[in-house]
């Protein structure tokens, strides 16, 4: 299993009754399914109200088929401003 | 020909004479300029001699408002200062939110021109078609919120609808980044506007009227009202919570925070910890602030209930505490509440004062001053008492503060070698934003018509980080990347609304039409992005002809340095890599290599007559 530290922050935090969670992911997991699963936990990513970042990159930089670790670092928080697609 | 949304004249006051008019604005400059800013940008290309000095009578400053402004939808709060600015010494765009340009167009107005000088300290007060003038030395020396008082104590007629605009002592003393503060709680923060005002004696302004914005369509701005207060109940309600405060986590995790003077760009979370919102919503909020007709209330209003800064009141917002904060080594949100508080009662821009307070932090940490240059005041990194009085400095123009008031360009005129202690572009310091670790910011702080700010600038942070095609550290597509932002953001700042509403209305880069249609009748969405564009593009024939050129298209030296730790440690942006943005930005733009607008660019935006 891989284990996935997810940390909220900003109002993020109070929206999801958390500070941070621990995913784990079966060994083979992609970056797909990492968002399948933070979409599971009711984070809107799709419409981006919220920018989730995987190792200092955002998430849908990364190649969807890119392979899980467990060192890899999640923080997602609220799009609070600016940016051509949710102005 | 528009049905609504425009009142479609001009208040001209000119201080020297005390004389008045007013007079039509053609249609045609709305068709072209939209409003707000993109009127600003029009009237100083016209009436703005590229000679003439921030602070001579012959300056003159423009109060725009756009078709939006004063509307009874959401969040129509939004008017713009356009004048030349003492910080940049060149031109100066900055909107305010607060309750004056919504009164404006109730006295009959788009637009408020003051000009010349009074001979005494004033405040002028318009109240629908009539103006006159309060003179009293006694204006001298009053903080913003005490000139309003005073002024609104004088003022007979329904005392609680007045909305004004007020000063402060920096500005009195001319302070190059003094602020004009609007109403109870807003201000035109950045370029130090307030000491033009000053020049001109005018301690206050307030306006007052009886008149309605004329609407195309009432019922179906009516409905659209309600579907937007829909719409950011539930997406704006993060930001109702905890405001732009909310940023001080995600972008210290980023490693963007300005830290000791972007010495470095993050800091542990423990650390940080103390000036994140949470802190400031937990510890210290007493309630939240709403501009005109806004039913987000972002403003978080912070009390300082003990200790050292007790009874500190103040509405930080991100870049406020960010450049207060952390770039002052000060991770304790009572001392940023309390450093807030004393700026606006100065009358200062926390923004460049934090900035210019912390390149005095470095000077002292490096030893290349000391107490004996600032009258035994020494000032350093993580000491909010030593800031204060550094501010206080300032405003006095003592010890270091003689030269600090001037603004990063009066600073470097006396002590150039100092050039790698200020981060500015254009002489306008950085917003708290790190661009070695979000290199579109180090273009859109560098290409901004007002020099390095986030907003007129572009900023790319959300983008760097969703956008597929982007890499935050990649120097490719920076370019396009921001002059899209750019342009999108000179519309928004031309339609008197406030740009953290704007989904609600979708004013994205492909505009929806019913907003606009409702209230004048036109449908100006097809045109908007192009409407952008022609501001952004007639802002740099402005520039141009003040003597702008690529080589003050720059980033300081520091952004050179490598980030020394934390989430960026090793990343920087160097002369190369920079041109490369720059090259992209003037080709995406249709300028040459100078970064003057091609005659093509120019014929196909309609500013073929422009070119002086």
């Amino acid at each position: 299993m891989i284990e996935i530290i997810v940390k909220f922050l900003g109002g993020l935090r109070q929206e999801v009754g958390m500070e941070r969670t621990t995913l784990w992911l079966p060994d083979g997991a992609t970056i797909t399914d990492l968002e399948n699963r933070l979409s599971a936990l009711g984070l809107d990513l799709d419409s981006n109200k919220n920018i989730a970042v995987l190792n200092q990159r955002g998430l849908s930089q990364w190649p969807p088929d890119r392979l899980l670790d467990s060192d890899d670092e999640v923080i997602v928080f609220p799009n609070i401003s600016g940016g051509i697609s949710n102005p | 020909m528009f049905s609504g949304g425009y009142m479609g004249q001009l208040l001209r006051i000119n201080l020297t004479t005390r004389r008045c008019s007013i007079k039509p604005i053609a249609e045609q400059k709305f068709h072209m300029f939209l409003g707000a800013r993109g009127l600003g940008a029009e009237w100083y290309w016209r009436e703005v001699s590229p000679k003439v000095m921030p602070f001579d009578p012959e300056n003159k400053m423009a109060f725009f408002t756009g078709p939006m402004t004063g509307t009874p939808l959401v969040s129509t709060t939004k008017f713009e200062l356009t004048t030349k600015g003492p910080e940049t010494g060149h031109y100066l765009c900055s909107n305010s939110s607060g309750n004056f340009g919504p009164r404006l167009r109730e006295a009959g107005f788009d637009g408020l021109i003051l000009e010349g000088a009074s001979e005494h300290w004033t405040a002028v007060v318009i109240e629908n078609e009539n103006v006159r003038f309060l003179d009293d030395e006694g204006w001298v020396g009053l903080t913003p919120m005490e000139a309003r008082a005073h002024l609104i104590d004088q003022l007979s007629v329904h005392p609680t609808k007045w909305a004004t605009m007020s000063i402060g002592p920096a500005a009195e003393n001319r302070v190059a980044f003094s602020a004009i503060f609007v109403d109870d709680g807003r201000a035109f923060g950045r370029g130090g506007g307030g000491a033009v005002l000053a020049s001109k004696k005018v301690k206050a302004v307030a306006v007052w009227g009886d008149k309605t914005v004329p609407l195309a369509d009432p019922a179906k701005c009516k409905e659209i009202a309600q579907n937007a207060r829909t719409d950011l109940k539930t997406s704006r309600a993060k930001h109702r919570l905890l405001g732009t405060s909310q940023l001080v986590e995600p972008i210290n995790e980023l490693g963007c925070m300005p830290t000791r003077n972007f010495q470095t760009s993050w800091e542990k979370p423990e650390v940080v910890q103390g000036v994140y919102a949470q802190t400031l919503h937990d510890q210290y909020h007493v309630r939240n602030y709403a501009c005109y007709r806004c039913s987000v209330a972002c403003g978080q209003v912070g009390e300082v209930k003990e200790g050292p800064f007790a009874g500190a009141k103040a509405r930080p917002e991100y870049e406020s505490i960010g450049l207060l904060g952390p770039s002052c080594g000060i991770y304790d949100m009572a001392a940023v509440i309390a450093t807030n508080e004393l700026c606006d009662q100065l009358g200062m821009d926390t923004m460049t004062a934090g900035n210019l307070v912390a390149m005095v932090m470095e000077l002292f940490q490096r030893g290349l001053v000391s107490g004996k240059d600032n009258e035994g005041l020494e000032v350093h990194f993580g000491d909010a008492s030593a800031m204060h009085e550094m501010l206080r400095f300032i405003t006095q123009r003592r010890g270091l503060g003689a030269i600090i008031a001037d603004g990063a360009l009066g600073i470097l005129k006396v002590h150039p070698e100092w050039s790698k202690f200020i981060l500015q572009s254009k002489g306008m310091t950085f917003a708290a934003y790190d661009p070695r670790g979000f290199h579109g910011m180090g273009l859109a702080y560098a290409t901004s018509p007002r020099g390095a700010c986030h907003n007129v600038g572009g900023y790319t942070v959300s983008e760097e980080l969703m956008g597929k095609k982007y890499d935050r550290y990649a120097v490719e597509g920076k370019g396009q990347l921001v002059k899209t932002l750019q342009d999108n953001r000179a519309y928004i700042d031309s339609l008197g609304l406030c740009t953290v509403v704007r989904g609600a209305y979708k004013f994205s880069t492909a505009p929806a039409p019913e907003t606009l249609l409702a209230i004048t009748g036109y449908d100006f969405a097809p045109e908007l992005m192009a409407i952008g564009e022609r501001i952004s593009n007639l802002e740099r024939l402005i520039l141009v002809r003040e003597g702008i050129k690529r080589v003050d298209d720059a980033l300081p030296p520091r952004m050179q340095e490598t980030v020394p730790d934390g989430p960026v440690a090793g990343h920087f942006i160097s002369d190369q890599m920079f041109d490369v943005m720059l090259d992209e930005y003037y080709a995406m733009r249709g300028w040459d290599h100078q970064g003057m607008p091609r005659p093509e660019t120019l014929q196909k935006l309609g500013l073929e007559e422009m070119p002086a």
